[in-house]
């Protein structure tokens, strides 16, 4: 029997989940080997639980996404959280270092009165256990065959914790510190195939802190580079502050002696 | 050109059910691995894994396969008929032939008792070049008994004791740390060579219970366990100081072990 | 003999051998310098100190098929594409016979690499110009005796020319034949003596290793750059019937904290500071213990690329 999967989404854009209809032909091979019983935005059919797999994009941003997380892991084998959103929260997630009131009141107004009961967006690893996390904003389609095809034959997918710095190598890039000063490739999950830098732009870290990275030799540096404080803070909080990789980044940023 | 990546795909032949989640599985091929040898086993899809040989015979290979890894799991839910891929055996082995004419002492903790098997078997073929044998098995209860079909010959034939680390309901012999147990034997370190297979921390202090024997480091045989990935020393990943474990080891003199540092 | 070139021919020269070679000579790409198959010889670089990035991807590429599988079949894939390299620096050429060490010889030879090899003809350019940060003049791997088909002396308006090999006859046949003998002679900045690398006999508790180590992001950019650094991991990528798929070999990093990690998950170099240590005792110690010569030729581009700074000449001459 093929196994049920299902594709579900909280606050997010459905970038990740565009990215899977961008598969095209591959995706229609995938869906011979699955039944997909849930995909809001590539399919009409809506069925109950149960699941082996549930693949889910987006943070828990309101209330009622707390439950509706319980009830999907409760339903399912193997839990996947998509992207950076689901992952770390994603840019929402900014609102943990922002003034709450001011975002609402950017947000909402007499047109556009707030419906929900919205709390701090959160990755969904705060409510439930992940089994394993496909990262970045937006995912790249082939890691998510990837790690389909591993968990179609049988084995949870194992993190390569490469920084993003071994796949600019291999592209043979400039370097963004050089170019710029700044980037967060070598302390950035890698696995992207160093689409940012690639393309000649500083890694901006959407794939979230690796556990071996140096912080500390990060910020020394890009300061060295003249790289300001406010800059290196809105850097690495852009995606995934909420990390606790980078609890310390604040007084870490602020201590001049690094 | 022989390929050194390219496996060669061989049916499983046996599988023989070791504990709730270890197997044995036999394959036929006929490279006959020295004592210590491993080979390199594939399940294709997942990956490749090494896995040493548990058995010494022109026929037949068995390793034995503790759920750990991708692979190892991978192979534990293979059975008889299914196809794996096996390169090797690579590695040096137990010198056997600098062993002739001493006693030996071949000490084995949990999986190790596997390569230690090939010993046994070796020494079964070979007991005229050898002295008085002492087996030490220590596992953690009996459930976790590996080889145990082999018991009744091998107590035929040698001084064998088994242990287990912690009391077990049912359970009336041996209990306590391989160490301990050695200290306790009575055996002395004269003209002996001891073979020891098992976690680091066992083999660190079942080698001090051995120094307070009267044992010195070069009298101790050890086989290490690393990152390996090609075998055949290309890959880097097993290098500790100036030594591929997979080419230059697994099995080094205690002595050697000793310098090395990460 | 040696040969002689006017260097406005050495266009038509390398244009006359595309028919049945691939050629790779140096270019400027995006302000780098970097060797690339070229199909318009205007674009070559003939002036330069080195490229950026190493030559290894075209022996040993950064991510490669071994072989493919079935359920009932394994086949491997060689590259039997011909190709001519101009433009090496001496110090690859170096960086290529340390890899012939690991990679050929006694009865573990890596076919995919020697195919690869006997499938390559190299023009090296003997050196002029130090690249950044390249320190190979100190190692004596500034200057080459072999290891060349055919090397290339700048002689400003012209290229001396001397032939290294059988292979090299095809390619001079029509060259003018000449009587100089050519010389070139390198001044790096950087230096790094046998003197000070053997202190590391002695310092593998030495305080430098710590200290130094917790500038480093272990980002693996001076493995990924080397020229000698050839440590791979092997994986399988099943094709979607979950059947069939390829067994492929990607670059590893000894700085990368996964590279030592055994299934059960006990990582044997997990400290930065162990694996920042490892990289330079395996490059100028254990090598040598191994195969006789330093693993290092000096290119420099480990400092280059290191988006810490980090010196590998500095930290030895520490010591």
């Amino acid at each position: 029997m093929k196994p049920r999967v299902a594709i579900f989404d909280l606050t997010s854009c459905d970038g990740c989940q565009v990215e899977i209809l961008n598969l095209e032909d591959h995706l229609l091979d995938i869906l011979g080997k699955i039944d997909l019983v849930n995909f809001r935005i590539g399919k009409e059919v809506k069925e109950p639980g149960p699941y082996d797999i549930a693949i889910v994009e987006g943070s828990v941003s309101k209330e009622e996404e707390i439950e509706k997380i319980k009830k999907i892991r409760d339903d399912s084998k193997i839990l996947i959280a998509l992207g950076t959103c689901a992952t770390h929260g994603g840019l929402q997630s900014n609102i943990h270092f922002m003034d709450e009131n001011e975002v609402k009141k950017a947000a909402y107004n007499d047109k556009h009165p707030q419906q929900t009961r919205d709390i701090k967006a959160e990755p969904l690893s705060k409510y439930v256990k992940v089994d394993y996390s496909i990262r970045g904003c937006p995912i790249d389609k082939w890691d998510f065959v990837k790690v389909l095809k591993q968990l179609l034959i049988g084995k949870l997918p194992k993190e390569d914790n490469n920084p993003v710095c071994v796949e600019c190598r291999f592209n043979e890039n400039v370097c963004q510190f050089e170019e710029k000063g700044k980037c967060l490739g070598p302390m950035t999950h890698g696995g992207c195939n160093a689409v940012c830098p690639s393309n000649n732009q500083p890694c901006d870290g959407c794939r979230g802190p690796l556990e071996d990275l140096n912080l500390k030799a990060g910020i020394r540096i890009m300061k060295e580079n003249g790289v300001s404080d406010e800059e290196i803070l809105k850097m690495v909080r852009k995606y995934t502050g909420v990390d606790e990789l980078y609890n310390k980044i604040e007084e870490l940023v602020k201590n001049g002696n690094n | 050109m022989t390929n050194i990546y390219k496996p060669e795909l061989l049916r499983i032949d046996k599988v023989f059910e070791e504990t709730k989640d270890i197997k044995t599985i036999r394959v036929k091929d006929t490279s006959n691995p020295k004592p210590g040898q491993f080979y390199e086993v594939s399940v294709f899809g997942i990956g490749e894994a090494p896995f040493g040989s548990a058995s010494y015979s022109p026929d037949f290979v068995d390793m034995t396969v503790r759920s750990v890894g991708s692979v190892s799991k991978a192979i534990i839910n293979l059975s008889q008929g299914d196809k794996i891929g096996v390169r090797g055996p690579y590695g040096n082995g137990f010198p056997m032939d600098k062993f002739k004419g001493k006693d030996l002492v071949i000490v084995g903790g949990g999986t190790g008792v596997a390569p230690i098997r090939t010993v046994i078997e070796y020494v079964e073929k070979h007991r005229q070049d050898y002295g008085e044998v002492h087996l030490f098995f220590g596992f953690r209860s009996p459930e976790e008994f590996l080889f145990k079909y082999d018991y009744d010959r091998w107590k035929e034939k040698f001084n064998f004791t088994i242990t287990i680390d912690k009391p077990y309901e049912g359970w009336s012999g041996n209990v306590g740390f391989l160490n301990s147990i050695i200290e306790q034997s009575g055996i002395k370190a004269e003209n002996r060579i001891v073979i020891i297979c098992g976690p680091p921390i066992m083999i660190k202090v079942t080698v001090q219970s051995l120094e307070k024997i009267g044992f010195t480091d070069e009298q101790v045989y050890v086989s290490l366990e690393r990152m390996m990935q090609c075998g055949v020393g290309k890959c880097g990943h097993c290098m500790v100081g100036n030594k591929y474990v997979c080419k230059d080891g697994p099995v080094f003199c205690y002595k050697e072990v000793k310098g090395m540092v990460d | 003999m040696n040969y002689r070139l006017s260097k406005q021919k050495i266009g038509d020269f390398l244009a006359s051998l595309m028919n049945e070679y691939e050629v790779i000579a140096p270019v400027n790409d995006n302000s780098l310098i970097k060797f690339k198959q070229i199909s318009n010889t205007d674009k070559i670089i003939l002036d330069f100190g080195n490229s950026r990035y190493s030559l290894k991807k075209y022996f040993l590429p950064n991510k490669q098929v071994l072989f493919k599988y079935t359920k009932e079949d394994i086949q491997e894939e060689l590259d039997n594409k011909k190709r001519i390299i101009f433009g090496i620096k001496p110090c690859d050429v170096h960086a290529l016979l340390i890899m012939d060490k690991l990679l050929l010889g006694e009865d573990l030879e890596d076919i995919y690499y020697k195919t690869k090899r006997n499938n390559t003809i190299i023009f090296a350019l003997a050196n002029n110009k130090p690249g950044e940060n390249e320190f190979s003049s100190s190692l004596g791997t500034d200057k080459l005796e072999r290891g060349y088909d055919l090397l290339f002396f700048d002689k400003g308006d012209y290229y001396i020319i001397k032939s290294g090999s059988e292979k090299a006859r095809g390619f001079t046949n029509n060259l003018e034949q000449t009587e100089e003998e050519p010389q070139a002679e390198l001044n790096c900045e950087k230096s790094l003596s046998e003197e000070q690398i053997s202190k590391l006999k002695t310092s593998f508790d030495s305080p430098v290793w710590k200290e130094e180590s917790e500038k480093c992001f272990s980002c693996a950019g001076c493995t990924t750059t080397c020229p000698t650094c050839g440590c791979f991991d092997v994986r399988d990528d099943p094709n979607l019937d979950l059947e069939s798929g390829s067994r492929i070999r990607i670059d590893a990093s000894c700085q990368l904290k996964n590279y030592t990690g055994v299934a059960g998950g006990h990582v044997f170099r997990e400290g930065r500071d162990s694996r920042f240590k490892h990289r330079y005792y395996h490059k100028l110690d254990y090598f040598k213990d191994q195969y006789g010569k330093h693993m290092c030729v000096g290119c420099g581009r480990c400092i280059t690329n290191c988006p810490a700074k980090i010196d590998m000449t500095e930290i030895i001459n520490k010591l």
